[in-house]
């Protein structure tokens, strides 16, 4: 017995897929780093405030500067590593044999 | 809840444990502060902490509520010449117990240093999360 071959419908679906997303603009992965980099920014220009306030005799404690620098380190880590996953699997579809 | 939230409770034990040091500093400072007799002596200060709890419950670290005065009986030294004495020539010593507040500011130190070593370890934590598929 053979089936019949069927139109791809799931081009169809894609172009249907894609027309939604044009119609109500869903955050793109450029939206997510953009928002991730301003919140590690911003991560850091608390760092900065407080190590200002400390430096001019403020009331932040070195434990409130370090914690806060700690903080802003690690969040810059993480979108390091998001972006070197996200440069890795861009080079590895680039390498794609077409 | 958030990715550090362990490391802002461990502050605020670092920042209660600080707050506890510059109590005992005081005391210490004040181990001289001689008062006439009829007035009330200094008394060493205590930090009064409490457990910080969030909307839900959850414990969210610590927090210093208020200042206490230590009780006790002050010691009145008979001292006539003492510019600050009374009547009867006596002047009141601060009633602070050093050998406590020498035992307190350990305590307070280990406190501090405990507090910072869960900072580390939490960002040791998240620096191995961040080496996961490398």
């Amino acid at each position: 017995m053979t089936f019949p071959i069927s139109s791809v419908t799931g081009v169809a679906g894609a172009n249907a897929t894609q027309a939604a997303s044009a119609a109500k603009p869903a955050e793109g992965f450029s939206d997510t780093i953009t928002n991730a980099l301003e919140s590690v920014s911003a991560a850091e220009f608390e760092a900065d405030a407080i190590a200002e306030s400390i430096a001019t005799g403020g009331e932040a404690s070195v434990q409130e500067l370090m914690t806060s620098m700690t903080k802003a380190q690690l969040s810059v880590d993480l979108l390091v590593q998001v972006r070197n996953k996200a440069v890795e699997a861009y080079q590895e579809i680039m390498r794609m044999q077409v | 809840m958030g990715a550090f939230d362990a490391i802002d409770i461990a502050q605020s034990g670092a920042d209660v444990s600080q707050l506890w040091l510059e109590a005992i500093a005081h005391n210490i400072a004040n181990i001289n502060t001689i008062r006439s007799a009829e007035e009330e002596p200094f008394r060493a200060q205590l930090v009064h902490a409490e457990e910080a709890l969030n909307d839900a419950g959850i414990g969210v670290g610590t927090r210093a509520v208020q200042i206490l005065e230590s009780e006790g009986d002050p010691m009145w030294v008979y001292d006539p010449e003492h510019p600050l004495a009374s009547e009867e020539g006596y002047v009141v010593r601060p009633v602070v117990d050093l050998s406590k507040e020498m035992a307190d500011m350990i305590a307070a130190q280990r406190s501090y240093q405990m507090n910072l070593q869960v900072i580390k370890t939490n960002e040791e934590t998240y620096q191995a999360a961040l080496r996961i598929g490398n």
